[in-house]
């Protein structure tokens, strides 16, 4: 009898243990939507056809990043792409000419490795703006705990083209921070 | 104790006492002129030579920049320079079109099913390259499109024209090497 009195003592404080636990761990995490605005990206020419890189160094602040929402010390938990829209600057036109878009990001970070994070094949031609797809399973974390980090715009282009193409780009993030 | 005494000896030393206070200072500032001359040197030829270096060591880390063909000859890969990592992908292939669907070759492989629609050319292979000197690159991947599968890699410049890729798994005693050589890409007109 007193050996079951100690086994349930046991199993109590486990489970008490645990769920002081998840709590602590749970509490204070908050969730946000992030949005990069009117991020330009430049395809220089002259372009050949095939893919093509433009890429943007994007310096991490998240005083501007979480507005209201920041607090000193806040630092991002998780981070996934939830939107990703491409738009056709004057100069470029529409997007005759493309084939495809991938957007990854990737940092100097040895430890920090390249990540797709969405594509569109095909992009509908005669339009000016483009939805990529964002990927369930690609996270952005790590990027958001650098200082700084690069957003690369692959383009694949249907044929050479002499002059640079620019478009310009709204990316939508989730983030858990705590 | 020199001044109790005499007069003219304290006079005169003094006088000597000043010259050599003169003199002192003199070689003092000279030397202290000097010091400062030499450390400011020295720093100048450190900062130099460490500048030197680091755009030595990324002009030597370029040269992996350009176009290869693996050994099957079956694509070419072009390498380039994100921040200050080197990424390679693939810009031809000789089979680009899927015979099953008649469409160019997507990544339908990728163990993310949202990425498997990504054209493969133009899919990079090799990613997040870091130049060790000594005419190697580490810590990148290689990617292999053909099962989906993404190994550690090394790359070592046997020379300007010649790469040694290794993929393994865990250690680099398991893996295969393979030769890449360097294609010259003609300018555009």
């Amino acid at each position: 009898m007193k050996k079951n009195y100690r086994f349930l003592f046991i199993a109590l404080a486990f489970l008490l243990a645990g769920s002081f636990i998840l709590t602590a761990c749970s509490s204070d995490k908050k969730n946000q939507t992030i949005t990069l605005k009117n991020v330009e990206f430049t395809l220089e020419g002259p372009l050949y056809s095939g893919s093509n890189p433009a890429q943007l160094t994007y310096q991490v602040d998240l005083k501007t990043l979480m507005g209201d929402q920041f607090v000193e010390g806040a630092s991002i938990h998780s981070a996934s792409l939830a939107s990703a829209r491409i738009i056709s600057n004057d100069s470029a036109g529409n997007f005759d000419l493309i084939n495809s878009f991938v957007l990854s990001l990737a940092s100097d970070n040895k430890d920090v490795k390249m990540q797709e994070l969405a594509l569109l094949n095909p992009v509908p031609a005669a339009s000016k703006t483009a939805d990529l797809k964002p990927s369930a399973e690609a996270k952005a974390d790590d990027f958001f705990k650098e200082k700084q980090f690069y957003i690369v715009l692959d383009a694949d282009l249907k044929e050479d083209i002499e002059a640079n193409m620019s478009f310009k780009a709204d990316l939508t993030f989730n983030v858990d921070y705590k | 104790m020199l001044t109790t005494s005499n007069n003219a000896n304290y006079f005169s030393f003094n006088i000597t006492n000043r010259f050599n206070k003169l003199i002192y200072l003199t070689i003092y500032n000279s030397k202290y002129y000097i010091m400062k001359k030499a450390i400011f040197f020295s720093m100048l030829v450190a900062i130099s030579t460490l500048l030197t270096s680091f755009v030595n060591q990324d002009a030597a880390g370029d040269r992996l920049i350009g176009v290869w063909e693996p050994s099957n000859g079956r694509a070419r890969v072009k390498v380039e320079k994100i921040g200050s990592k080197y990424y390679g992908k693939i810009v031809w292939l000789k089979e680009p079109i899927d015979p099953a669907t008649k469409q160019p070759k997507t990544d339908k492989n990728n163990p993310d099913p949202a990425l498997q629609n990504v054209p493969l050319k133009g899919y990079r292979n090799l990613k997040d390259f870091v130049y060790a000197g000594n005419n190697e690159w580490n810590e990148g991947t290689i990617y292999d499109p053909l099962n989906g599968s993404t190994y550690s890699c090394t790359i070592k410049m046997t020379d300007k024209n010649t790469l040694e890729i290794r993929g393994y798994i865990g250690v680099s005693a398991l893996g295969r090497t393979d030769i890449w050589k360097r294609l010259e890409v003609k300018a555009k007109k």
